[in-house]
């Protein structure tokens, strides 16, 4: 599903998700890797922050929930 | 969280949805992680927590609006590594709004209809500005006329055409207002131990003037047992972009 897609709005894939801020240049939130804080920049018409809160987890945490529809 | 909250000194007065949100993802965040990481390590589950504030919003806009808005204020992600199969990914935008005696001030027709209804938009504006989000497009390959390109649908979920789109819960899951109680409660009680922090439902009726939802603290355990939030593909960061391209 397109949650946040990178993608255009096509109905191109069920991928993408939210890598359209993940993938932002100033971030870096690949698996295992460090985040790192934005370069100094400024777009003239925002005042503000926006955050990204990445919680990773591994082993076995129980049953999951399954949504009704499929990606 | 409400001991980064007090320490913080958010309680004096009104503090600002940013300083709120800094002091959510630079303070409480890692105060979490060693708590949790300690609790569910001793059951075998291995956990990090980590976040990041970048400078700006990401602005939106959508037919039929008369004016743009924020996407939102923040992103929760889980990801989780299974003992066996792949990354599982879970996510949820959230829009801060202080949160008066008397119920949030600065209401957004505009933005609450796009948590509503979720239309198709656009991208006006970008987290360190819109070259930024061009960056991306090219990182991926992705071209296309202007403003297409910066489209994009939230309903779409799958890659053959006529695929269902996504239920109006699914979409509800993905979204949540982050009411920040600032004056309601014992912030600046040491003992109080309450967390400001509710995440409540765009389609609630009274939305500005009802803080009812799960604490912030409660939607990330939710969260990570997926009982909350929508389930994305999971590519990794930013890396596979391509994979997000297939």
């Amino acid at each position: 599903m397109e949650l946040l897609s990178i993608l255009p709005s096509t109905p191109v894939s069920a991928s993408g998700s939210i890598a359209f801020l993940a993938a932002t240049p100033n971030l870096n939130l690949g698996t295992g890797a460090r985040i790192q804080q934005p370069p100094a920049g400024k777009d003239e018409e925002d005042d503000g922050a926006f955050g990204i809160i990445q919680v990773q987890t591994s082993g076995d945490i129980g049953p999951r929930r399954e949504d009704e529809e499929d990606e | 969280m409400w001991s980064a909250w007090h320490r913080g000194h958010l309680y004096r007065g009104t503090p600002s949805e940013v300083a709120c949100i800094r002091n959510l993802i630079q303070v409480a965040l890692p105060q979490v992680d060693a708590v949790w990481h300690s609790a569910l390590n001793s059951v075998g589950v291995q956990v990090m927590l980590q976040g990041v504030v970048c400078h700006g919003h990401p602005w939106i806009r959508y037919p039929g609006a008369a004016a743009r808005c924020e996407l939102g204020d923040f992103l929760l992600v889980h990801d989780h590594k299974p003992d066996t199969g792949p990354l599982e990914r879970r996510a949820v935008i959230v829009q801060a709004k202080i949160f008066h005696r008397s119920g949030v001030r600065a209401r957004n027709s505009v933005q609450l209809d796009l948590y509503r209804r979720w239309p198709r938009f656009t991208y006006e504006s970008w987290p360190g500005g819109i070259d930024n989000l061009a960056a991306v497009h090219a990182q991926a390959g992705l071209t296309g006329p202007l403003p297409v390109l910066r489209e994009r649908e939230l309903t779409i979920t799958g890659s053959t055409p006529g695929s269902p789109p996504a239920s109006p819960a699914m979409l509800d899951d993905a979204c949540r207002y982050g009411m920040i109680d600032v004056e309601y409660s014992r912030w600046g009680d040491p003992q109080a131990g309450m967390n400001p922090w509710r995440l409540c439902s765009a389609q609630a009726p009274n939305i500005y003037t009802s803080k009812a939802g799960f604490t912030l603290g409660s939607y990330l355990v939710r969260l990570m047992d997926g009982q909350v939030g929508r389930r994305v593909s999971a590519t990794q960061w930013p890396t596979s972009l391509s994979v997000a391209c297939h």
